[in-house]
């Protein structure tokens, strides 16, 4: 591989992560949150009315866990099928 | 500066506000066209103002505004640049929840419509994803220990401090030298980026403003690029590395390379 094709290959990479740092925030009663596993993880904790810090650092309730995890977990299965349908992609090529 | 509008005002929850005043040598109005059409499609039903010198049909409506003070950008030679019309979106927007974006800020993806579902007052990013090195960094601002806010896309909800942060970006605009001077920025071009984040800054008496930054970067593609292909699924673009197709939201500061590409 040549170093034009290496470096083009981080580019797309690069392109790819940033796509799917974008797309993995959602917002939930009007703070945001970031579909990573970190939270997913996080929110097997969370209880029904309570309060969470978002990724601004502003408190948020949580009046329905179980909404909370389902919407997390969709949002974060979601973004990681693309992800790895995108990755295959790029490095196939 | 006087405004003329070339529709009754309307009312609006939210919405998507531009600034496009051509130049001798750049006819924003084409890029403003070509920023709303992509819009349309990723951003659909959210109604987008333009203010402007000339009616720009695709919008929902135009502010008709006299051309702002002359500023001079100079990154490749001195050029004459309208920019400075931005510090007067919170008197301008008709709406209570606005997104100003530049408009070579081509929109890709829905991103914009999580900023106006946020309750934070204002948003705007600090992170920058350079494409040309593939690199993700922040921008220190002059020589001061601040980092720099982008305010290429800045969200911003209408209420007393915010009314107050535009106050203050417009007396700093007024006084750009003293404050090129403190923090040892380039005296000869006004950035609203410079202006906004000193504001900011000063909203928090020089905290931290961690709290009103978009959680994501801002893909840009520096004066590098040539615009090969622009579409509405994506844009083509050039540099020394080669072809690099980019299918997410990008600021484009080639602009010369923009226009030929529309």
């Amino acid at each position: 591989m040549s170093s034009k094709q290496r470096f083009a290959l981080k580019r797309d990479l690069l392109l790819l992560q940033q796509r799917v740092k974008s797309q993995e925030v959602f917002v939930y009663n009007g703070c945001m949150f970031r579909a990573d596993a970190d939270t997913v993880a996080y929110a097997q904790t969370v209880k029904d009315d309570a309060v969470i810090i978002d990724i601004n650092q502003t408190p948020c309730k949580i009046p329905n866990a179980d909404d909370f995890r389902h919407t997390l977990q969709l949002k974060h299965n979601e973004i990681l099928n693309e992800y790895d349908k995108e990755y295959q992609e790029i490095i196939l090529r | 500066m006087s405004m003329t509008k070339s529709i009754k005002k309307s009312y609006y929850d939210k919405g998507i506000l531009l600034f496009s005043f051509d130049t001798p040598e750049l006819q924003y109005s084409k890029i403003t066209g070509k920023c709303i059409e992509l819009l349309r499609i990723y951003c659909p039903e959210i109604p987008v103002v333009v203010v402007g010198d000339q009616i720009i049909k695709s919008a929902d409506w135009t502010i008709l505004a006299d051309d702002p003070t002359v500023n001079v950008h100079n990154l490749r030679g001195p050029k004459p640049w309208k920019n400075l019309a931005r510090v007067d979106a919170y008197e301008l927007s008709p709406f209570d929840t606005t997104i100003i974006i530049d408009s070579d800020y081509l929109v890709y993806d829905n991103n914009l419509l999580k900023l106006f579902e946020s309750g934070q007052s204002v948003l705007a990013h600090t992170t920058w994803c350079d494409i040309n090195y593939a690199e993700v960094s922040k921008l220190p601002m002059g020589n001061s220990m601040l980092d720099m806010m982008w305010a290429t896309v800045l969200m911003f909800k209408k209420d007393a401090a915010v009314r107050e942060m535009f106050d203050i970006w417009r007396n700093i605009l007024k006084n750009y030298q003293f404050y090129a001077q403190m923090f040892g920025l380039n005296k000869r071009m006004i950035r609203n980026d410079h202006a906004f984040t000193i504001a900011m800054a000063n909203m928090q008496d020089h905290g931290s403003t961690e709290h009103t930054v978009i959680p994501w970067d801002i893909i840009t593609a520096n004066q590098n690029f040539e615009v090969k292909k622009i579409t509405n699924k994506n844009i083509v673009l050039q540099d020394q590395h080669g072809e690099i197709i980019v299918d997410q939201s990008v600021h484009i500061l080639n602009k010369e390379s923009l226009l030929n590409a529309i």
